[in-house]
């Protein structure tokens, strides 16, 4: 066996510090005062192992079970214990990332309290966009498709524009549609759902009262009465507390996590060594 | 051995894989669960239910009835993070992470179901909740810890697949017990109720059952009515039998549930989905055929597995049948083309029941949906579309070359299909019955409306859209019903409106299929109503719209086609002895395919092997005629 290779290997770097580490634990054990190696399984360790195995069983174990668990969770301590001395868990993906999620599920199992008023206020100021209440119309509407007046598009609008002017039923003009030729108190959501959003944009341009337009939609074009108009505002608190409080515990419970990190993060500076590969 | 067969296959084909999966959806379980204590609720529902105002010429409501989240093994395996929360949330226009981009719907839905796979939530109730019984099992560390593609794969086959191939199909062994189950699907319904808002959003309770027998996809979404529920829900480790799916539905029926199953790729069922006989080689009898019409009122069109109308391979003659064929489908599993796979086959072999038996064990209304894995609710649109099968499909690159496993080659797929319904409102109630009625439509995607009437008394060529519907409701039928013993020949009115975000309207068609007297299946397409100043020529033939795509930008305009069209047909053909089946299809103008908007977003040659420009499309629900 070439001594220079077995020197190069991890797994005897491993062994090695495997060695130190055992070495120190016998050192730390004796300081202690502690002789033998003992393994306690307490009322509670043994009251877990049932309630996991009645948890998955949907029974109680029977006593050879119950001590078949306890045989097993011995077994288990030793050998883990034995295996941590001589440092099994160190440099194992599996195990870092475990205990590295573990620590992020500390993070986790932090409960974000019930948010007081004046959080929820704080929040809703802050995200007042995601919360306002949508602008509200009352409209009559005459479509046109443009493709059946291709020829005489600008004189069939005027003319249209011309009747409803004397009073004409608007019903009676344009071209036919199940677009609704006429809304009552629609939130501008709704009309976006039914003409779409270009339509309800090019509404911003059209002032309550008489008939105007022609205003373009993803169908074609329209002429447009406004007989009500509640622009869009922001609510208040009441009006949406529901919808505040979801978001704000979702929103900390999410930071939670960031926070967390973030302080352990700032004890540690950080250096990346330089790869040959440069950018 | 078969159930063996079966449950390697459906897990096979459930192996898909998706990434992108950030930790956030840990705490967004945790939020649910958290909040799940409120009980103001079932009278405040009522009422808000109640309140809210109803249109009786009906409303199109659209939305998705068929996705994933992370509480699907594949979908969780390809790294999908994203719970049913976050799934409701983007379909309610919410963003989301999805491959570590921020993903959004141009414009949110009126209504969505998650459709987990039933077979492993609890499962993943173990893998994604830490106290959860189960959690510690160093299965699902290692589950837990995957990260590449290849390493996913390996974990599904060695625990999964070879568990699966050692006998009758059972639980993984890391099944924590049926606790877990329970735990995880009150979960999904605990996020299904807390999104639903009476009016604005409906949220349907429903559960996937994936039972593929020797590799047929016999896949079927089960879908409630209301928040009565079943503690847990029938998945195919209890039976990948389909009529032992229905003996559960009755089951729950006989408990005063209300619930419906929709089949799903047909076209992927090796010829299994529409067979004339029972599972155990019978010829079908009128039992069976009531049974299934009363279990399954419709079938899923499309969906990113490739459309299920026909394909041009065997219907040569319809003009518009190469549309989403999905032809790499039969490189898996192995699948081949067969013309019984396809849902036109089934809806007229389904007239030839109706006269033997008396029932019509196909009478299918028609819906679609995306399948996405990615928790992309109604994530369907061509110009937003960033894959939904998790890694396979996560990159331009991967789009380009990549397969989705056991299914289709990712270039090949599509973003999937909408649900249309008419709806009174968009209540749980009202969307469900519209849908229990086949009062639906499918669309490739784009929002188009489209209404079907039919009647001997209907007014032919109407002119005013708002009296066709009146007249469609008062004289006629709506889609989705049956005409019977007629001694006239019907009127079919026909009204379609485009997608105020999308391509103008090429044309309606009508198609009829009916069996011959010689017993052989006959159809006939009819273009009824279509834009421009087009003739048809001598042979009845119609010239294409056009075709206005730029595909070195992926543009297109809408200087062709109509934003609305609407017209009659009288069947010139009708013999009153005959059963027949009716339904109509709406084409939209060329538009670019999403392979194209890849190509050209990233200065990439468009790909040679699948069509740059699509023709989307609707199906309405068929209208049937029964001679007795």
């Amino acid at each position: 066996m070439n001594i220079g290779k077995l020197l190069r290997e991890p797994l005897s770097h491993f062994f090695v510090l495997g060695l130190i580490l055992f070495a120190l634990y016998g050192i730390v054990n004796d300081e202690s005062g502690r002789s033998a190696e003992e393994v306690v399984v307490d009322r509670a360790r043994v009251s877990g192992l049932v309630s996991g195995f009645e948890k998955t069983w949907q029974r109680p174990p029977t006593a050879d079970e119950r001590e078949s668990l306890i045989d097993a969770w011995v077994r288990e301590e030793i050998l883990y214990r034995e295996g941590v001395a001589i440092g099994f868990d160190l440099d194992d993906p599996v195990i870092r990332r475990r205990v590295a999620q573990k620590m992020s599920f500390v993070a986790d199992g932090i409960v974000p309290e019930a948010p007081d008023d004046a959080e929820l206020e704080a929040w809703l100021a802050a995200n007042i966009s995601d919360y306002q209440i949508p602008a509200i119309y009352s409209l009559q509407q005459v479509y046109i498709d443009p493709q059946r007046h291709s020829d005489d598009l600008e004189d069939f609008v005027s003319s249209i524009a011309a009747s409803l002017a004397k009073g004409a039923d608007p019903r009676s003009l344009g071209d036919s549609t199940l677009l609704l030729a006429a809304v009552s108190s629609s939130s501008s959501v709704e009309l976006a759902r039914a003409f779409g959003t270009e339509f309800v944009s090019a509404l911003a341009e059209v002032t309550v009262g008489d008939w105007q337009g022609p205003i373009k939609s993803g169908y074609g074009l329209h002429l447009v009465k406004i007989t009500e108009y509640i622009p869009a505002r922001s609510p208040d608190l009441e009006d949406v507390r529901a919808a505040v409080e979801r978001d704000l515990l979702s929103d900390q419970s999410k930071k939670i996590g960031e926070t967390f990190y973030a302080a352990l993060r700032e004890r540690y500076t950080v250096r990346v060594e330089s790869t040959e590969q440069d950018d | 051995m078969k159930n063996a067969t079966t449950i390697f296959c459906a897990l096979l084909i459930m192996l898909l894989a998706a990434c992108g999966g950030s930790p956030e959806d840990a705490e967004a379980v945790a939020t649910a669960t958290a909040s799940t204590g409120k009980t103001d609720s079932a009278h405040a529902l009522t009422a808000a239910e109640a309140a809210v105002a109803e249109n009786p010429m009906k409303n199109a409501y659209f939305g998705e009835l068929h996705l994933h989240t992370s509480y699907s093994l594949d979908a969780y395996i390809g790294g999908n993070r994203r719970t049913p929360d976050d799934a409701y949330r983007f379909a309610k226009g919410n963003e989301m992470l999805m491959h570590g981009e921020r993903h959004q719907l141009h414009r949110p839905l009126d209504f969505a179901a998650v459709t987990d796979h039933a077979e492993y939530i609890g499962e993943l109730y173990s893998t994604q909740v830490e106290a959860a019984p189960g959690y510690d099992n160093a299965m699902l560390n290692e589950l837990r810890s995957l990260e590449s593609v290849d390493e996913q794969r390996a974990w599904f086959l060695k625990y999964v697949v070879e568990n699966a191939r050692s006998g009758e199909p059972k639980h993984p062994p890391f099944y924590a017990g049926r606790e877990t189950t329970v735990t995880a699907w009150a979960m999904n319904r605990h996020a299904t109720n807390s999104h639903y808002v009476p009016g604005r959003f409906t949220t349907l309770h429903g559960f996937e059952w994936t039972a593929a027998p020797g590799g047929g996809n016999m896949h079927r979404n089960v879908l409630f009515r209301d928040d009565d529920l079943p503690d847990v829900p029938f998945d195919s480790i209890i039976s990948s039998d389909e009529e032992e799916l229905w003996d559960w539905i009755d089951l729950q029926r006989g408990e005063g549930r209300t619930l419906l199953a929709v089949p799903h790729n047909s076209n992927g069922s090796k010829g299994r989905m529409f067979e004339a006989t029972d599972n155990n080689g019978e010829p079908i009898n009128a039992d069976y055929a009531k049974r299934r019409e009363s279990m399954e009122p419709l079938i899923e069109m499309m969906q990113i597995k490739a459309n299920s109308e026909v394909t041009r391979h065997f219907w040569p003659n319809d003009e518009f049948a190469d549309f989403e064929n999905g032809d790499s489908m039969v490189r898996f599993s192995g699948r081949d083309k067969a013309k019984n796979n396809y849902v036109r086959y089934a809806v007229i072999e389904g007239t030839r029941f109706q006269a033997s038996l008396g029932a019509n064990p196909f009478k299918f209304g028609f819906v679609g949906g995306t399948d996405s894995h990615n928790s992309g609710m109604g994530d369907v649109d061509e110009d937003n579309y960033i894959g939904s099968h998790g890694p396979v499909d996560g990159s331009v690159a991967a789009r380009r070359s990549e397969d989705i496993d056991g299914w289709i080659a990712a270039r090949d797929s599509n973003p999937g299909a909408l649900t249309g319904v008419w709806a009174p409102k968009n209540t749980r109630a009202a969307i469900w019955d519209g849908l229990a009625a086949r009062e639906t439509f499918a669309t490739s995607g784009p929002r188009m409306k489209v209404r079907l009437f039919a009647g001997v008394n209907l007014q032919a060529s109407p002119a005013d859209a708002t009296s066709l519907v009146a007249d469609g409701y008062a004289n006629g039928i709506a889609m989705g019903q049956t005409l019977s013993a007629l001694s006239e020949a019907p009127t079919f009115t026909v009204y379609a409106e485009k997608d105020s975000i999308s391509g103008n309207l090429d044309r309606i068609q009508i198609i009829k299929g009916w069996i011959d007297a010689d017993g052989a299946a006959q159809e006939r397409i009819v273009d009824v109503v279509w834009s421009g100043a087009r003739k048809q020529d001598a042979n009845g033939k119609l010239a294409a719209v056009g075709n206005t795509v730029d595909l070195k930008t992926a543009t297109y305009t809408n200087d062709i086609g109509a934003p609305v069209l609407m017209g009659s047909w009288t069947d010139d053909n009708f013999d009153p002895q005959q059963n027949a089946v009716y339904y109509a299809r709406v084409l939209e103008i060329p538009t670019p395919r999403w392979t194209t908007y890849d190509a050209v977003r990233n200065n990439l040659p468009l790909l040679q092997d699948v069509p740059a420009t699509v023709q989307e499309r609707a199906w309405t629900s068929p209208i049937w005629y029964n001679s007795n």
